[in-house]
């Protein structure tokens, strides 16, 4: 109880004083008050991550109370568009849990042929980042953490560096697409990026991180690695994983599947649809998956209900929808184009520089809090960078893949990484030392991070 | 699977047919196309209750691919605040329901004295319409027939008729305040109503009803009342009935119950704070149930994820959510202006006539549909009215109470009607027939209408802007 009012007056000293520096800094009193609930709401998370939704309502009734924005334009603000495309998508990926589709990848692991220690991290990293970019990084690190965990246990060897490898690939491949992501589709509906972009920018650049992510770990686990490679010689490989294991592809999965491929190659058309429809921009984006988990509750329809109450994780999105609104009211207040200001003057104009400080602040940002926090609270930044005029595309890339890769630095950096770790003390009984993550977490992100700032940079040129 | 196709076949036929006669009927394409697709949308809720969010989807994107009406503005029409609105609402509900606030409200009353029939007919109503206009009708439905199923098992006679008594009054009490109905937030986002303009204008016309409800019980189940006496007398004292329902008042409830009246009062109080404060029309009224949601998930902060995945019906939300924003597109069409137009060709500039057809229209639509569909359509039409100059106020009662008291004419009328039955033949395994409930339930929804058409009309504390 001591602790609970602790935190709550420090939350209470972290804003006010947060807003009275804003206000001395040349904030209003509005764009102050905003900032100031922001930032509790923002330590309402970290601190009591478990209720963070309550810190969420109750900030954006204070926002409403003191008149600092209306009603109608907090709510126009909720970026309801998002909320809809995330709750279609969960729908879709709950039918592909429901046909057995997520088991199904687990079962192809286990049975790879000519299994070494090498190949296995290639594979499960390449695997990892692919369903994550597809299916969302929650879903992805429950099953390939499974995968693992089953590895593992046969051939008895620590499961964790391959864990690891695994939430780290997770992250990355989550960068590499608007499904990935919640980040991802929050900055494509803001910035007016589609899929498409993202399939010829974001992709290439994200393989990279994997890439360099997969040479720092092979490099890191090196003795790990070379254990399991003993054992596996010992052992005989995975003869009688591969005949234990039999992998009938079912009808329902296979209607899943495409169903999912559908869903896919539609978002990637989407701008192409668009503009052969005459639509305005992302409109067909949005209405992909609500049309598509349509279907999926036509289908199956004796499981409708369940798909929308069970799939579909309604407290993050009530959240995210609150934070997405108190964003929305910094930028309505103007606050953000101080801050924007601020940070112009800091660059000294140099888009280039500018670049490496939103990639770095947003990689390091999402390393300790959740990454739609950071990616919200640049977006109205970003955009009050128009001033600048010229290419904004870069600043979108850059503060995407800052909130991806900066997740993989400490352990609470992004919900996979929670997610994991949640598993593997339950499952294993194996609790992570926060520190023993950071070793090689801070060297993958900070590496992965340094080569999306080279290659954007030279992109530049 | 041969059923589904001929539906199917039927709801496509259907919205064809309503797009077309809208398009024939002087319509342009994205009005007919609105028209269709709305028509699409209900249709599917009747034939396929289980998964009537897919059309609702499905529709939805129609309307966006076909550019019937923009992103943006599609998200604006679903009236996201009303949804969150009820969310919150759902969450203080399911607060009440976990610190025992029903069982203790309905054990407290039921303690009275020298109870007979007809004293403890007159409790279920009185009891049932104030639950349902402080909380909501469909959880106080449960909580009653919970109650009631417990008092007859004890005396050993028939629950069915104090059953239907309960829902009677409790669809009735649900048009007396903004809380009891989803409808009320609604009309009273729309038409700009407070909480206290529902308790001036809503609340005397549902006591009249309710009333009238009264009166019209006790004399159709007059037997069944008249048996349940002669079981009280024999049973005489019905101590050991108490300590059975005796629920003790701990400091969950009473901390849970204290959080609640403040909501309550600062409800009732929303529309002066809003003025003292300077805040938009309803904004306080809208966002109440959010901040004493968030207050609540700070207390129960163990619990508090379990509220929002297990106490918010977020199946419904979403239906509702889309639906608001389909019926808004046909505004935005400038369909329901046309429709408005007829419907003003109809009644000549009447407005006792129009107000009539408001309250008739949505007291049948409502028997057969659920009752937020019927508002929500009739909605924009009723907001056109005001943009030609001869909408008022009491369009906005009438919608209201048509929209309530029709629910009592059908079985299926509204969603407490529904709900009671189902835990009845869940409990009990009694099956209430169509035709048992059919004709009072005609009589209770015909005369209360008509009760509430002769007050709205005839009185001139309902006419005025």
């Amino acid at each position: 109880m001591k602790g609970f009012i602790a935190k709550l007056f420090m939350i209470f000293v972290l804003a006010a004083s947060s807003g009275l520096l804003g206000a001395r800094g040349g904030l209003d009193r509005h764009q102050a008050v905003a900032l100031a609930i922001f930032i509790a709401s923002i330590s309402g998370t970290l601190f009591f991550w478990e209720f963070r939704l309550s810190f969420a309502f109750l900030g954006t009734c204070v926002l409403i109370l003191t008149n600092t924005i209306s009603l109608e334009r907090l709510i126009a603000h909720a970026s309801l568009d998002v909320i809809l495309f995330l709750a279609g998508m969960m729908i879709v990926v709950g039918l592909l849990k429901y046909a057995g589709f997520f088991a199904w990848i687990v079962e192809l692991i286990l049975r790879m042929r000519r299994l070494t220690a090498r190949r296995f991290v290639v594979v499960i990293s390449f695997v990892s980042a692919a369903l994550s970019a597809t299916t969302g990084e929650v879903v992805s690190i429950i099953f390939m953490v499974a995968a693992v965990l089953e590895i593992s246990e046969y051939f008895e060897i620590d499961p964790l560096p391959y864990i690891l490898i695994s939430v780290f690939a997770t992250n990355i491949g989550s960068a590499a697409s608007v499904l990935g992501n919640p980040v991802g589709i929050l900055i494509a509906s803001k910035s007016g990026l589609t899929s498409e972009d993202f399939l010829l920018r974001a992709l290439p650049l994200s393989v990279l991180c994997l890439g360099v992510m997969l040479g720092v770990v092979v490099l890191w686990y090196r003795r790990a690695l070379d254990v399991f490679d003993k054992k596996i010689k010992e052992l005989g490989a995975n003869e009688i994983l591969i005949r234990l294991i039999s992998v009938p592809i079912a009808r329902e999965l296979k209607l899943g599947l495409w169903l999912m491929g559908a869903t896919m190659l539609l978002i990637t058309l989407s701008h192409r649809l668009e503009v052969l429809l005459g639509l305005e921009n992302n409109a067909v984006l949005m209405t992909v998956p609500l049309a598509m988990a349509a279907f999926v509750m036509i289908w199956k329809r004796e499981r409708a209900r369940d798909f929308v109450e069970k799939d579909v994780e309604w407290w993050s999105l009530l959240f995210f929808m609150m934070l997405f609104a108190q964003a929305g009211a910094l930028q309505e207040t103007g606050a953000t184009d101080v801050f924007a200001k601020g940070l112009l003057a800091w660059a000294r104009g140099s888009n280039l520089a500018l670049m490496g400080v939103v990639l770095w602040i947003s990689s390091i940002g999402s390393s300790v809090m959740d990454n739609v926090v950071i990616v919200v609270a640049f977006i109205p930044i970003i955009k009050s960078f128009h001033a600048l005029g010229g290419a904004m595309e870069i600043f979108w890339w850059a503060l995407l893949f800052g909130g991806c890769l900066g997740g993989n630095i400490t352990l609470v950096g992004s919900t996979a990484n929670i997610v994991a770790v949640g598993v593997l003390e339950k499952e294993r009984g194996i609790r992570m030392n926060f520190f023993k993550w950071l070793g090689i977490g801070s060297v993958v992100g900070v590496a992965t991070t340094a080569i999306a700032w080279g290659a954007l940079w030279l992109a530049r040129y | 699977m041969r059923k589904i196709f001929f539906k199917m076949a039927t709801l496509v036929l259907g919205a064809l047919t309503a797009g077309f006669a809208a398009r024939n009927g002087g319509l342009n394409f994205h009005q007919a196309l609105s028209v269709g697709i709305f028509s699409a949308s209900i249709m599917g809720t009747l034939f396929f209750w289980e998964f009537r969010l897919s059309f609702a989807f499905l529709g939805s994107s129609l309307l966006l691919m076909t550019k019937a009406i923009d992103l943006d503005n599609f998200l604006r029409l679903t009236t996201l605040e009303v949804v969150l609105f009820l969310a919150g609402m759902m969450i203080v509900v399911e607060l009440l329901k976990d610190s025992g606030f029903f069982a203790w409200i309905v054990a407290r009353i039921l303690r009275v004295r020298r109870l007979t029939g007809r004293k403890f007919t007159l409790l279920i109503i009185v009891l049932s319409a104030v639950l349902a206009c402080v909380v909501d009708e469909v959880t106080s439905i449960i909580f009653m027939v919970a109650a009631i199923l417990e008092i007859c098992d004890y005396y050993e006679v028939d629950p069915v008729p104090f059953v239907i008594i309960s829902i009677m009054a409790t669809n009735v009490g649900s048009a007396a305040t903004v809380l009891g109905n989803p409808i009320g937030i609604l009309i009273a986002t729309k038409a700009g109503l407070s909480f206290e303009d529902f308790i001036l204008k809503a609340l005397p016309l549902a006591a009249v009803c309710l009333a009238a409800v009264a009166g019209i019980m006790s004399w159709w189940f007059r037997r069944p009342i008249r048996e349940m006496s002669r079981r009280l007398n024999e049973l005489q004292a019905d101590e050991i009935l108490l300590r059975l329902i005796t629920v003790p008042m701990d400091r969950q409830l009473r901390i849970g119950m204290g959080i609640f009246g403040l909501m309550i009062v600062g409800i009732a109080l929303h529309h002066r704070l809003e003025i003292l404060m300077g805040l938009e029309r309803n904004t306080l009224l809208l966002i109440m149930p959010l901040i004493t949601a968030g207050v609540i998930m700070m207390w129960k902060h163990h619990k508090a994820r379990a509220y929002v995945e297990h106490g918010i019906e977020w199946w419904t939300l979403l239906f509702f959510m889309l639906l608001f924003a389909q019926a808004g597109t046909l505004k935005y069409t400038g369909a329901t202006d046309i429709i408005a137009a007829r419907f003003l060709d109809i009644a000549r500039h009447n407005p006792h006539l129009l107000t009539g057809i408001v309250l008739w229209t949505s007291s049948i639509g409502s028997s057969l549909l659920d009752n937020v569909i019927v508002v929500v359509t009739a909605i924009p039409v009723i907001s056109s009215f005001f943009e030609f100059g001869v909408g008022t106020q009491t369009l906005w009662w009438s919608l209201l109470l048509g929209g309530c008291l029709g629910g009592n004419i059908t079985l299926i009328g509204s969603t407490a009607n529904i709900v009671a039955i189902g835990i009845l033949e869940k409990e009990k395994h009694v099956r209430i027939r169509f035709s048992q409930w059919i004709g009072v339930g005609l009589i209770v929804g015909l005369s209360t209408t008509a009760i509430a058409w002769a007050l709205l009309t005839t009185l001139p504390y309902y006419r005025g802007p």
